[in-house]
């Protein structure tokens, strides 16, 4: 690990795929600083004034792009908010040309979410700003894996240099159609965090066990108890929305096989009194965590949020940073 | 001594295009195109007002006579509408098309002897119409074409699951979709006594499934895509629409199985499906029209996996016994064998390297 590093090895944040543990590291203790920052009276720091930051929604979306949004102008740069609602997109323009039209404006940084895998992939290469994906259709959400680990940092007051070793992390839910899952599966493994996943059979994608080296279940309890146990689980939502044809039984029949329902919840607090419980949002309450369980002293779920603008802060900082550099570089 | 004549490429699902004209999907287009790939004889769908509108249908059995003067054969496929009047509308359209086409001994001027073609552009689930198609396609002789995957598999796959569909987060279908599929297609023809070419076949399971039941009548086209690249070329240009196919580029163990099937003429070679034009690989992912390589762009490089006799049985040969016709390039033909569109021929070295640059 070169601490030295003060500048992304990569031009844009398009996933987690690729990323180095030296760039994971240095964008999560950036994000510590920022923390601080957010901690004060006055919450806004000069780092981005005079740059543009584009945040182009293609898909709906809450927190993400209130988070980005808030993130961006905590560094005091300029917004640009696009979303496909009411848009050109609507009326049959395509990707490419949605974004030689917003180039023209001059954005320094874009921030993307998209409903299709390798959207931000392909605007990194019509546009000239740096690209933050913002959740890509079924692919990756790497801001969403690096606030989940900056929260699991903080809890067990790491740094993150020190990283994840020794610790189990299970995800639950629908696998094969989180972006969430994807991150998270590589950078816990990245920062040296043990993984599994569970799910039923019909939301686990072929080859999971391959391709991310992570122990895969299709019993949520053999996820949870076997062995030594985990030291957090990470619920993801039931995405109605995604799922093309019926891939589960009724919600009552997913929150008893799967969910974390109380008495499961209180099986885990007996074997880990610490158990940290996450879920990215937004929540099916009843479906796949309980209520009382999200509101719970072991639930982060607030923290995650909250902890989701300083990592951006520190994302879209640190594009900036490399974007300065490649321009400086390219001057000489 | 006479030299024997040259034999043309004869080409079962074709979609060529010119090269520098990627997007004239006109029969002259295609004649033009064929004729400069050297290609004799193809099938041409015909659908929409072509099938039945008696002006329409006469205007397009002119096009296609038109065609021979280039020594380009097209042979139609008269493609129903998807659905539960594809029997009617097949009854329709080959009324329409043996009355307008009465004065030049049918089938688009290429004499009664001709296998007709019946093209549905969608697999279909519904076993009884399938059935019912089988059995009027046995009383007229024709020869019918449907895609191998079953639907309800494979709706709104781009990639075969495994972990290439897992890593890149791509919607895909198992492999095992066109084996259900194609054993689907192999009860009704025993059913019916029909024959059937499944077209686009891109697993082993498929290839294999082709060959043991060969004998009655169910026969299959690969596209020239799916012998040259797997799904290893959606890691190398990841989210490219240039690489994107339907169906799905194979795994590697099935591009092995494909290949050794063409090898040995279990399955016929064809130019696979249509051109990607410019403007939509600029699209993402999910909007983009699947494309590939047309037969007559990747001769350079099928050469390279082929033998000269194993093309020709694949490519030409084969293909003309199925269609009953004869694979043999005219006086006017052009044997040029000219790349339809470059970019992709030079896609396809870039992504195997041990293919000729």
């Amino acid at each position: 690990m070169t601490r030295q590093q003060q500048v992304l090895s990569m031009p844009h944040l398009l996933g987690i795929e690729g990323m180095t543990r030296d760039d994971a590291v240095l964008i999560l203790d950036t994000a510590r600083s920022f923390v601080e920052v957010n901690s004060r009276q006055l919450k806004k720091v000069p780092a981005l004034r005079g740059r543009l930051v584009a945040l182009l929604f293609f898909e709906n979306s809450t927190r993400t792009r209130l988070s980005f949004e808030l993130a961006a102008k905590r560094l005091s740069a300029d917004t640009l908010n696009f979303s496909a609602s009411g848009s050109s997109v609507q009326k049959g323009e395509t990707l490419s040309d949605t974004a030689r039209n917003i180039e023209a404006m001059g954005p320094d940084l874009v921030v993307v979410r998209h409903e299709a895998s390798g959207a931000p992939w392909h605007l990194s290469r019509v546009m000239s700003g740096a690209i933050a994906n913002a959740g890509d259709g079924q692919h990756e959400h790497p801001t969403q894996a690096l606030l989940d680990a900056f929260t699991l940092l903080s809890r067990w007051k790491r740094t993150a240099a020190e990283g994840l070793e020794g610790k189990t992390v299970c995800i639950v839910g629908d696998i094969s159609r989180s972006r969430v899952a994807r991150s998270n599966m590589l950078l816990l493994k990245l920062l040296g965090a043990r993984v599994r996943v569970a799910g039923p059979a019909t939301m686990l994608p072929a080859a999971l066990a391959d391709v991310y080296g992570v122990d895969v279940f299709d019993d949520v309890d053999d996820a949870l108890f076997s062995g030594n146990g985990i030291d957090a689980v990470m619920m993801l939502r039931i995405q109605k929305e995604r799922a093309a044809r019926a891939v589960m039984g009724s919600d009552d029949d997913y929150a008893l096989g799967y969910g974390l329902h109380r008495e499961r919840f209180e099986r885990l607090l007996g074997r880990h009194d610490d158990i940290v419980v996450m879920h990215p949002g937004p929540i099916n309450r009843g479906v796949e965590i309980d209520a009382a369980v999200a509101d719970s002293s072991s639930s982060v779920i607030l923290e995650q949020t909250e902890n989701g603008v300083a990592v951006r802060m520190a994302v879209l900082y640190l594009l900036a940073v490399g974007q300065a550099r490649a321009d400086v570089g390219s001057a000489e | 001594m006479s030299q024997p004549d040259p034999v043309a490429f004869v080409d079962l699902t074709v979609s060529l295009r010119l090269h520098g004209a990627p997007d004239d999907e006109t029969v002259a287009g295609l004649a033009r195109a064929a004729a400069v790939g050297g290609v004799g004889v193809a099938v041409v769908g015909v659908e929409g007002s072509a099938l039945v509108d008696g002006p329409t249908v006469s205007a397009a059995v002119g096009a296609l006579r038109a065609a021979r003067a280039l020594g380009v054969h097209l042979i139609p496929a008269l493609t129903p509408v998807r659905g539960p009047g594809a029997l009617a509308d097949l009854r329709a359209a080959e009324r329409a098309w043996r009355e307008a086409d009465a004065g030049d001994g049918g089938h688009g001027g290429h004499g009664g002897d001709v296998t007709m073609v019946w093209r549905l552009t969608e697999p279909t689930d519904d076993a009884l119409l399938l059935r019912r198609i089988g059995d009027l396609a046995r009383a007229r002789g024709a020869l019918v074409v449907l895609p191998s995957v079953d639907r309800s598999l494979s709706l709104g796959a781009v990639a075969v699951e495994g972990p290439v569909a897992t890593r890149l987060g791509l919607s895909a279908m198992p492999e095992a979709a066109e084996a259900i599929g194609i054993a689907r297609i192999v009860e009704v023809a025993r059913l019916t006594g029909a024959r059937f070419l499944v077209s686009g076949v891109f697993t082993a399971a498929g290839a294999a499934l082709i060959a043991d039941n060969a004998h009655l009548g169910v026969h299959g086209v690969v596209q020239a895509a799916h012998v040259l690249l797997d799904e290893t070329a959606l890691l190398k240009m990841p989210y490219d629409t240039r690489v994107l196919q339907t169906p799905p580029l194979p795994t590697a163990a099935s591009r092995e199985a494909l290949l050794a099937a063409v090898k040995r003429g279990d399955l016929m070679l064809s130019s696979g499906h249509r051109h990607v034009p410019k403007r939509e690989r600029d699209l993402e992912m999910n909007r983009a029209s699947p494309g590939g390589t047309s037969l007559a762009s990747s001769r350079r490089l099928l050469g390279a996996v082929l033998s000269p006799a194993e093309l020709t049985l694949a490519a030409s040969t084969g293909p003309a016994a199925l269609l009953r016709c004869a694979p043999v390039l005219t006086a006017t033909s052009a044997a040029s064998m000219a790349t339809v569109d470059d970019d992709l021929s030079i896609l396809v070295s870039s992504l195997v390297p041990e293919l000729p640059a």
